[in-house]
């Protein structure tokens, strides 16, 4: 007898042995099938929970720009405390281009909060929202005086420049965190500085000389930073 | 001859244990099989409106006014000040975005 032969003679209960086998590498075929579909969904749910996550943090950016753009008080809230830090300036010669003593650059903390209806919006939320000036110059452009050449009829002209405007803050939505950072030019019109005047006797108190001086308009935003999950 | 007449062979409770068995195996499978396909189209059809809200919001069409919200952006410090400003939320498809009115 071939040993062949004697193996199928002796085969008793192969086909369960034979089933059990097929059982397992279905089993696994279909476990991995299975394994593949819950991964391509969660993937898609993923998709769609960082696109939110975006949208999200545009809106918020796009409302700020907005803000900054439409609300003149903002600007000159921002200007008036530039023109704060150096009210210890004391002016001199007339006409004498004199760069005034301010921080190159200022970090203003601020919050966003959304509400409905009085009741906190909690399916987003903003965190570490900062505002930064930087590459600030304060020059003390031209003295005026009235025609006697007597002090107390003097308008000073001052050029402010910042050189950009950072406007950064987190967005977290459902677990995910997305760091959003907007770079703003500054520029005035007619020319990269704005022209700002003295404002009052208690200190340097700048307003934009003219209405509208300061073109929030041409804030032109140089690019935008995502560093998806990146908090620092 | 004489092999295959000596061979044992397959009683027939082994044959329908084997059969049952392969029965419970296939349904399990297809069942497996059924749910994947089903998940995986769900995910699809997830990504296919994904990709058409974002179509929507970027072109701005097709966006349904869902909330009014008020978006309060504050600076702190020393120009402590606070601005309150009135937004929609619209949406399209399961995405939404928020703009001034």
């Amino acid at each position: 007898m071939s040993k062949t032969m004697k193996h199928v003679r002796n085969n008793s209960g192969a086909s369960i042995i034979f089933v059990v086998i097929v059982a397992v590498v279905f089993l696994l075929a279909g476990a991995s099938v299975l394994t593949a579909a819950n991964l391509m969904s969660n993937t898609s749910i993923k998709n769609h929970t960082n696109k939110q996550l975006y949208y999200y943090a545009k809106s918020a950016a796009d409302v700020i720009s907005q803000e900054m753009v439409k609300n003149d008080g903002f600007a000159y809230e921002i200007i008036n405390h530039i023109g704060l830090l150096g009210s210890t300036y004391i002016t001199s010669e007339n006409n004498v281009k004199e760069e005034v003593d301010v921080p190159s650059e200022i970090v203003f903390d601020c919050g966003i909060s959304l509400f409905n209806s009085g009741v906190a919006y909690d399916e987003v939320k903003y965190d570490n929202v900062k505002i930064r000036l930087s590459g600030i110059k304060l020059i003390k452009s031209q003295k005026y005086q009235n025609a006697s050449g007597q002090d107390y009829n003097v308008v000073e002209k001052y050029d402010l420049e910042i050189e950009k405007v950072t406007i950064s803050f987190v967005t977290r939505y459902r677990g995910e965190e997305y760091k959003l950072a907007l770079d703003y030019a500054f520029s005035a019109k007619g020319g990269r500085e704005a022209v700002c005047q003295w404002f009052n006797s208690t200190g340097l108190n700048l307003q934009p000389l003219f209405n509208k001086a300061i073109d929030w308009n041409e804030f032109d935003r140089i690019f935008v930073r995502v560093h998806q999950n990146e908090v620092h | 001859m004489k092999y295959i007449r000596n061979s044992k062979g397959e009683t027939l409770v082994e044959v329908i244990v084997s059969l049952v068995l392969f029965a419970v195996l296939l349904a399990s499978v297809t069942v497996m099989v059924q749910t994947s396909l089903n998940i995986a189209e769900r995910a699809h059809e997830r990504n296919e409106e994904t990709s058409q809200s974002v179509a929507d919001i970027e072109t701005g069409q097709s966006l349904t006014d869902v909330d009014n919200l008020t978006f309060t952006f504050s600076i702190h410090g020393e120009i402590d000040k606070e601005y309150e400003i009135p937004v929609v939320v619209k949406q399209s498809g399961g995405l939404k975005v928020y703009a001034t009115e």
